[in-house]
């Protein structure tokens, strides 16, 4: 199983995964230019890892939250890729992979929470929140990473900083992939904020998920409508 | 940043007689893909979400890339099963680079190049509004070695000159303002009319007198023919609409609106036609192409067709059908530069919103 896992939630993330075991990864910065960049960066991860398109046999990709047109490059490029080769595509939260990293790297144990946040921009931030918990034999858990099991507590938000505070109240473990400048002044303490989306965790939680039988589209986490106001009458022009 | 062997498979691909070229389009509302194969259109399939944006009086980008994102595995499974075409018999991959909206741009071009990686398959980039002119190799046969295109839509209006649609494309000029379909669907608001006002506009003009009120004709005078000879501007049209239905609306006066669609039309196709019948005569061209939307227009079709005839000029005009969006005008001009053997583009290229219309392909 070699898999091409993808994210343009926060920057491009491009990797490629033998099972759980990472073959090459590459990272850009960028908030823009999705469209120009994303597939040369594929291109040089698939070199790096040694690979050729014929040897992928999954795509995964993260769905978001996150702006709208690069998040829709990534999208777009996981289900064709997948289409071109007749391969399957998954989907999976770019904010579960931000968790299972953040418990990976604090080393998170026992019975915990923690939220995850993102920048949303227009002064607002994306977030959801998790439990940590010890695996108990016989018991279901989303996500699995050694002896630790994570499970979503609830669906992707977005909120103004204000908003965010009634829903992670509580919860002693803030972490995000960037700073989040925004959060100046809500009350709100990050733990951590460099815990980019890591295309090894995503095929991670992607395999897991399939093998749980969970259906996993690739369909994206906007969160927002389109901005689009229905016109007034005509403007006079005289 | 490109491996190397993408970079072989991409050198490999040298003039083919009879490319298969698949064409993916995306630059406003319609999702387009289509196979071409030479000059042969085997299937053109188009998702449009144009109903989605009628309530807002003109296209939404993120509502347009959102349906695009939703409608480009659909329409390619759909464009290849109805020509009975597997992917891997794909010579080349051409989508639309610009003009356009960057959202539904960054949808086609971010597929194609996925396309293309997963594939191997050769990509390029093109230019949307030469495009247009393209299509009608796929209708009309052989170019000859030189002709005028006009291109008119709700996007663009531009007149070029070429001597080769794959490499030797040259804009004389375009529109300073408002492009032709856009001042139809401004002033089909005007009046009241449901976006997109352009159908309605032709519908109640056929009804009425052109001659009934003598709208501006721009960029026409004396004046205009050393710096503007061929291009075209509109808003000044659309002002002067609205400034007599105000004025009738202020008399309170009923308004005649099939002879305001009438005479509004007839300024549009009478400036279109005599600017394009000019420059024929100025460059000693005798064929011209219409193509975009707008070429729907039955005012431009028929007095184009009258200019056209009385002048001992060539007009091609393709069906209506492949004067919309779509993507048989991309894979016809990608099979174009296949033909012509212009090298594919690199696979970092961009989408270009405003893509200058000296820029074939990427």
């Amino acid at each position: 199983m070699v898999t091409l896992a993808l994210d343009t939630s926060n920057g491009i993330a491009v990797g490629v995964t033998d099972g759980s075991t990472e073959m090459a990864t590459r990272r850009l910065s960028t908030g823009r230019q999705h469209a120009e960049l994303l597939s040369p960066l594929i291109d040089e991860v698939l070199h790096a890892a040694n690979v050729s398109p014929q040897d992928i046999t999954e795509v995964v990709v993260g769905t978001g939250p996150a702006p709208f047109t690069g998040l829709r490059a990534g999208l777009v490029a996981a289900r064709t890729f997948a289409f071109g080769r007749g391969i399957d595509g998954y989907g999976v939260c770019s904010l579960d992979a931000v968790a299972l990293a953040a418990v990976e790297r604090l080393d998170l144990g026992g019975d915990q929470f923690i939220a995850v946040l993102s920048d949303a921009r227009r002064k607002e931030v994306y977030g959801r929140t998790y439990r940590v918990s010890a695996l108990v034999p016989g018991e279901t858990a989303d996500v699995r990473l050694g002896d630790i099991a994570l499970s979503p507590l609830s669906e992707p938000w977005v909120e103004r900083p204000g908003g965010a505070v009634s829903l992670i109240e509580g919860i002693p473990t803030v972490v995000s992939p960037t700073p989040l400048p925004i959060l100046e002044g809500s009350g709100i303490e990050v733990t951590g904020d460099d815990f980019v989306v890591e295309p090894r965790l995503l095929a991670i939680i992607a395999q897991q998920r399939l093998a749980a039988g969970v259906d996993q589209p690739v369909e994206p986490l906007y969160l927002r409508r389109p901005d689009a106001q229905v016109p007034g009458p005509a403007k006079k022009a005289v | 940043m490109i491996s190397d062997e993408f970079a072989r498979n991409h050198s490999r691909l040298s003039a083919v007689n009879e490319p298969l070229v698949l064409g993916i389009e995306s630059s406003c509302d319609e999702t387009g893909v289509a196979l071409v194969r030479g000059q042969e259109l085997l299937v053109d399939a188009v998702a449009s979400s144009v109903d989605e944006h009628a309530r807002f009086g003109g296209i939404i980008p993120e509502i347009a890339s959102r349906a695009h994102l939703e409608a480009m595995i659909p329409t390619l499974e759909r464009a290849l099963s109805t020509a009975d075409v597997d992917l891997g018999e794909v010579d080349a991959i051409a989508v639309t680079a610009g003009p356009g909206l960057i959202g539904p741009l960054t949808v086609g071009v971010s597929a194609a190049k996925a396309l293309s990686l997963a594939t191997g398959k050769p990509i390029y980039g093109v230019n949307h509004v030469i495009g247009h002119a393209a299509v009608d190799q796929l209708v009309h046969g052989d170019f000859p070695d030189e002709f005028l295109a006009l291109v008119v839509s709700g996007g663009h209006s531009s007149m070029l000159l070429v001597d080769d649609i794959a490499t030797g494309v040259r804009e004389l000029g375009s529109t300073l303002d408002d492009a032709a379909g856009e001042a139809f669907d401004k002033v089909g608001r005007l009046l009241g009319l449901p976006y997109p006002g352009g159908p309605h506009i032709d519908r109640l003009a056929r009804e009425g007198d052109p001659e009934a009120i003598r709208f501006p004709r721009g960029l026409t005078a004396a004046k205009d023919q050393a710096a503007h000879a061929y291009d075209f501007s509109f808003s000044g049209l659309k002002t002067a609409v609205a400034r007599w239905v105000e004025t009738q609306r202020a008399a309170g006066k009923e308004l005649p609106i099939e002879d305001i669609a009438a005479s509004f039309a007839a300024a549009v196709a009478d400036v279109l036609t005599a600017k394009t019948i000019a420059a024929c005569d100025r460059n000693g061209v005798d064929t011209v192409v219409i193509g975009g939307g707008f070429s729907a227009n039955s005012q431009l079709r028929e007095m184009a067709q009258q200019r056209c005839t009385e002048a001992g000029i060539t007009l091609r005009i393709p069906p209506i059908k492949y004067c919309t969006d779509n993507g048989a005008m991309i894979a016809a001009l990608g099979s174009s530069m296949v033909t012509a053997g212009v090298a594919p583009s690199a696979l970092d290229f961009g989408v270009d919103s405003s893509m200058p219309l000296s820029i074939t392909h990427v």
